[in-house]
This record gives structure tokens, C-alpha cells and sequence, in this order.
């Protein structure tokens, strides 16, 4: 019995090889793009045409159950004829997403067509599913609650209308601060789920993906969405808080401390200085008297008194004399008076004065150096 | 090339004889739910003008019951058998379309919805029940009840609306007496 069906299988393949030769190629790896309840066919077309040729495809179906009695090709609803593309949308064939359907396809020229390509299609056994249509979260205390949408068919209706309880969702949500990987995953039918025994104050990521059990479908996952959870806070963060803004005002303090410290310093120094100057200069600071004051370099020629410098010629006997006696001294000495005596000596020569005696001379230098010591500063110019 | 891969595949059926695997051998109450709620929507209730031309067709009651577990693959193949010969009297009559776009559309999935059933639940007819012989003979009885009646009505509207009442009968019963069916839910 089987071999008999093996050999018919062979004669009907045989047969529509043998229909092939000679007619245009037909078009290759046809399937369909479905998701929800949308359907797009779509095959290739690798062969080559000639130049003046020109190729357009022609794309059908009917309901399985009207085929066994479909005798001529008008029972098939044409819904793509003669379209450049290698594509045809089916969503507005309005195909029962529970039927059994036949797609078909084929390629036509001017003058000839290729056979039909077949594939059997049934929405609920091989259309795509789509994620949740929007997944939104609310923070209820310390628990999350996420709201999901139903995705949509091609109609804006909800799925589960096709699906009725069928549908279901899985959620997956982690903490932000964790790694997607180590997220827990809560399976739910419900559009509106709250997950509780949730950390207080955290944040949590959600996303969704909707399954269709009966057929393992699955879609991919919905958008990532975070939220923050609220609830009191726990004690241990609260404690931490305090110890880590003690902690920042202790500094804060210390350093406005040490600001004022150093102001204070500055300030002191610059108007209360701790050393203080001497009497008779502050007392040139503060009031303009009629003391003599420092004047100005520029106007150092007051300053200056004529020096007289006064060459003593003394006799030759008196010279002899006390160079006789200045020789048991120390040469330092007659060293000290040459050079205290340098400074002293008028420039004047008086004809009538050079028998000026030394006597006459030491004392005036003598007074000259009383004036010196007299404690009044005076610059004295040679 | 073509040749040689019809070659291969005549070399694969003649001699490796693998088939193709049956598919889910278990009703789908879902589906037969469906089933029932569109061809209860595509007409509404029996229609007012057609109270006198009613007629009361004896129901199989019998051929959806059972006592133990033993007679649940008996069931079963009890509501295989009515998916079948429901299918069969749409094929017979096919061109009737119904009064208006609306019954046409449900009318059409409802056949879509009962030849699915049949296609993919097959495997059923394969099973053994010792009790199914009497069911199927008060099933055959039943169904050709309901032709006779049709014939009889010249496949009027209202005659079409009885075959529409039975269908609904039958598929209410099978759904809410039947707990012992082994529907995958």
C-alpha cells in the first residue's frame, strides 16, 4: 500500500517536471513574512530573462477545504496580477486566521507563464506573534505594577480576540544596577501585573514578550522600561545617608574654620602688626611736623654742608717733634689720625694761616668729630 | 536536474516509506468552540418563519456518552465521525451561500474551522474502540436524517436553518457534556 502511494507520488512529480521543460522558470524560495495578522509572500527570482522580456508575477489563494473541489483556476482570489516586485501583500485578503489556505505564485511574460509554486499556509499555526503593543510601569509603594497592551492586528484589534486565553506574556525584570542576565522571569495572562518583595528606593527594568503556547510562538521582546520603587526607605541606607552628610559637614566646618583662621591672621597682621616702629618715626607718620624730615633723594644738594678742607703747615721743629714722640706710639694711631685727620682737612689755604698749630688743629677736628657723634644724621660730602 | 531529484525523492518514498508524521492526534476544544460560536453567529436564533417547517430529528445521544474511561477513545472517534460527516454534507452542498454577506463569511470559516479539525486530528480514526460501531451506526442514521430532510425542503432557506439548529445541538452537547473527552485545552 505504501509503495503504491510512493509510486504515485514519483508520477505526479514526474508529470509536473515533464510540464516544466520548455516554459519559463518559476519563481524560487517562496514563503511568507507574517506578523499578527499580517501576510506578505515574497519569493526569489535568480534566472536570467531576455532583454525584450519583461517578467511580472501573479499571486493567489483559496481555502484548503474549496480546493479539493476547485476544478478551474477561477475559484482562486487573485490578489497580486502581473507586479514587478517579488512580493505580495495578503493582510487585506481578509484569510480566517484559523483556515487552512494555498498560496500560489507564478511568473508570466507576454507570451508565456511558469508553473505555480504551492505553499500551504494557516495563520494560527505559522504566522509570527508580536510583542506587547506598549508596556507602561507605575510604582505603587514599594511594588511595581506594569501594565501591558495586547499587541494588534492588522485591524487595530486586540489579538486575543484570534487567541482568546492562549495568549500569554512573559515578563522579565532585573535591578538597573544588575546584569540583564541574572533578571527573573514571571509568566502571566494578565494585562495588569504587580510584582511585589521588591527592594525599597530601587531602580527595576521590565520587558515583555508575548507567547502563544500551543505553538511555542513567541515574539520578541518589548522595549526595556525602568522605574524607581518607592516605600520607606531601609534603615541601614538612612543611617548611611546620616553618617555620609556628618561626615561632609564635619569637613565643611573644619574648613570654614580654617578660612577664618587665616583671615583673621592676615587681618591682624595687616592692621595690628606685632612689631611695631619706633616712636619718633611714627610719629613722622602720623602728622606732618616741622621736624626735619628725610628728604627726598633728588634734593640731596640741601642735604650736603661744604666741607672745608684746611692743610696745616706746621714748623718744621714742632713736626719733628711730635713725629718723635708719635714713634713709640702705635702706627695705627698716627694711621687713625691721618685718616680721621683725612676728612677734615679744609681745602682752604689761608697764606696767613699756615702757621695754624696742631693744637688749634686737633681741636677743631676734635669738635668736628663731636658734630659727628652728635647723633643728627648728616651726609657729608667731600 | 529536475530529473534527478525526482529520482531521489521516488528512491526516498519507494523504499524508505517514511510518512509524513501524523499530526496532533487530540481534539482541540478550542477550535470546537470556535466552530460553535460562528455558526451561532452567522444566522441567530431559528428563524420565526420557518417554526412550520421545523421537524425534530431523533439526536444520537447515545453516541457521545460514556460510562467509564474505557469508552472515552469511543467518544472521541464519535466526534471525529460528526466533524466528517458535517464536512461532508457542506461539500455535497457547497453552492449554498446563505441570505445574506455576513452568514456567507461565517458560514465559510465555520467549513474552514470543521476541515482543519478533520485534517489535523486524523490520527483518531486510527484508534481502536469496541463501542464505536454502535455509535457510528446512530451517527450515520442522524446525518442521513438531516439530508433526507434537505432534500425533502428543496435546500430551501429555513431547511438550511434546521441543519444550522442540529449543528449547534450537536456541537453544545459534545462541548458541555462531554468532560471525559480528552480535549487539549
Amino acid at each position: 500500500m505504501n509503495a503504491l502511494f510512493g509510486f504515485g507520488v514519483c508520477f505526479v512529480l514526474l508529470v509536473n517536471v515533464s510540464a516544466g521543460f520548455g516554459d519559463l522558470r518559476r519563481p524560487e524560495n517562496v514563503r511568507i513574512d507574517s506578523l499578527n495578522t499580517r501576510y506578505v509572500l515574497r519569493w526569489d527570482w535568480p534566472h536570467e530573462t531576455a532583454a525584450n522580456q519583461t517578467v511580472t508575477f501573479t499571486a493567489q489563494y483559496i481555502a484548503e477545504f474549496r480546493s479539493r473541489r476547485a476544478k478551474h483556476d477561477e475559484d482562486w482570489t487573485s490578489v497580486c496580477v502581473n507586479v514587478l516586485e517579488h512580493r505580495c501583500d495578503f493582510t487585506g485578503a481578509e484569510m480566517m486566521y484559523w483556515g487552512l489556505y494555498l498560496l500560489r505564485v507564478r511568473a508570466n511574460t507576454s507570451r508565456q507563464s511558469s508553473g505555480w509554486v504551492q505553499i500551504r499556509f494557516c495563520p494560527d499555526k505559522h504566522a509570527g506573534l508580536g510583542p506587547p503593543s506598549s508596556v507602561k510601569l507605575n510604582t505603587v509603594g514599594g511594588d511595581l505594577e506594569i501594565i501591558i497592551r495586547d499587541p494588534l492586528s492588522s485591524n487595530n484589534e486586540s489579538m486575543k480576540t484570534l487567541l482568546d486565553d492562549k495568549l500569554s506574556y512573559l515578563i522579565q525584570y532585573w535591578r538597573r544596577s544588575e546584569d540583564p542576565q541574572a533578571a527573573t522571569f514571571l509568566p502571566t495572562k494578565n494585562n495588569v501585573v504587580t510584582v511585589t518583595k521588591l527592594d525599597r528606593q530601587t531602580w527595576y527594568c521590565v520587558r515583555v514578550q508575548s507567547c502563544y503556547n500551543f505553538y511555542n510562538k513567541s515574539s520578541v521582546f518589548s522595549d526595556t522600561h525602568c522605574a524607581r520603587t518607592g516605600g520607606q526607605m531601609p534603615y541601614w541606607r538612612i543611617f548611611l545617608y546620616f553618617l555620609i552628610s556628618l561626615l561632609l559637614c564635619f569637613l565643611l566646618v573644619l574648613l570654614l574654620f580654617f578660612c577664618f583662621y587665616k583671615m583673621s591672621v592676615l587681618l591682624k597682621n595687616t592692621f595690628w602688626p606685632a612689631i611695631q616702629l619706633p616712636d619718633h618715626i611714627q610719629e613722622l607718620w602720623l602728622s606732618d611736623s616741622e621736624k626735619p624730615q628725610l628728604l627726598a633723594p633728588e634734593s640731596r644738594e640741601s642735604v650736603c654742608e661744604p666741607l672745608v678742607m684746611v692743610r696745616a703747615v706746621l714748623d718744621a721743629e714742632e713736626v719733628d717733634e711730635q713725629s718723635s714722640n708719635a714713634e713709640d706710639q702705635d702706627s695705627s694711631t698716627h694711621g687713625r689720625h691721618g685718616s680721621g685727620d683725612s676728612g677734615v682737612y679744609s681745602a682752604e689755604e689761608d697764606s696767613g694761616r699756615r702757621s695754624t698749630s696742631h693744637a688749634d688743629l686737633q681741636m677743631s677736628v676734635t669738635k668736628h668729630r663731636g658734630e659727628l657723634h652728635d647723633g643728627t644724621l648728616q651726609q657729608l660730602c667731600a | 536536474m529536475d530529473l534527478h531529484r525526482v529520482a531521489l525523492l521516488c528512491t526516498f518514498f519507494c523504499f524508505a516509506q517514511v510518512w509524513s508524521r501524523p499530526t496532533n492526534c487530540i481534539l482541540r476544544e478550542d477550535l470546537l468552540k470556535r466552530s460553535y460560536t460562528v455558526i451561532e453567529t452567522a444566522g441567530g436564533l431559528f428563524p420565526v418563519q420557518c417554526l412550520d417547517e421545523n421537524v425534530v430529528i431523533p439526536f444520537p445521544q447515545n453516541a457521545f456518552e460514556s460510562d467509564n474511561t474505557d469508552q472515552v477513545t469511543g467518544v472521541e472517534k464519535s466526534v471525529y465521525q460528526t466533524l466528517e460527516n458535517i464536512n461532508a454534507l457542506f461539500e455535497k452542498f457547497e453552492d449554498y451561500t446563505g441570505p445574506d454577506q455576513r452568514f456567507t463569511e461565517n458560514w465559510n470559516e465555520f467549513r474552514g474551522l470543521v476541515y482543519r479539525q478533520i485534517k489535523e486530528s486524523k490520527c483518531i480514526k486510527s484508534e481502536a474502540a469496541q463501542d464505536f460501531p454502535s455509535r457510528e451506526a446512530s451517527l450515520k442514521v442522524y446525518f442521513e436524517t438531516i439530508t433526507s430532510t434537505l432534500k425533502e425542503k428543496d435546500f430551501s432557506y429555513c431547511a438550511w436553518e434546521i441543519v444550522r439548529k442540529e449543528i449547534l445541538h450537536t456541537l453544545k452537547f459534545i462541548l458541555d457534556v462531554n468532560s471525559n473527552v480528552k480535549f487539549l485545552r
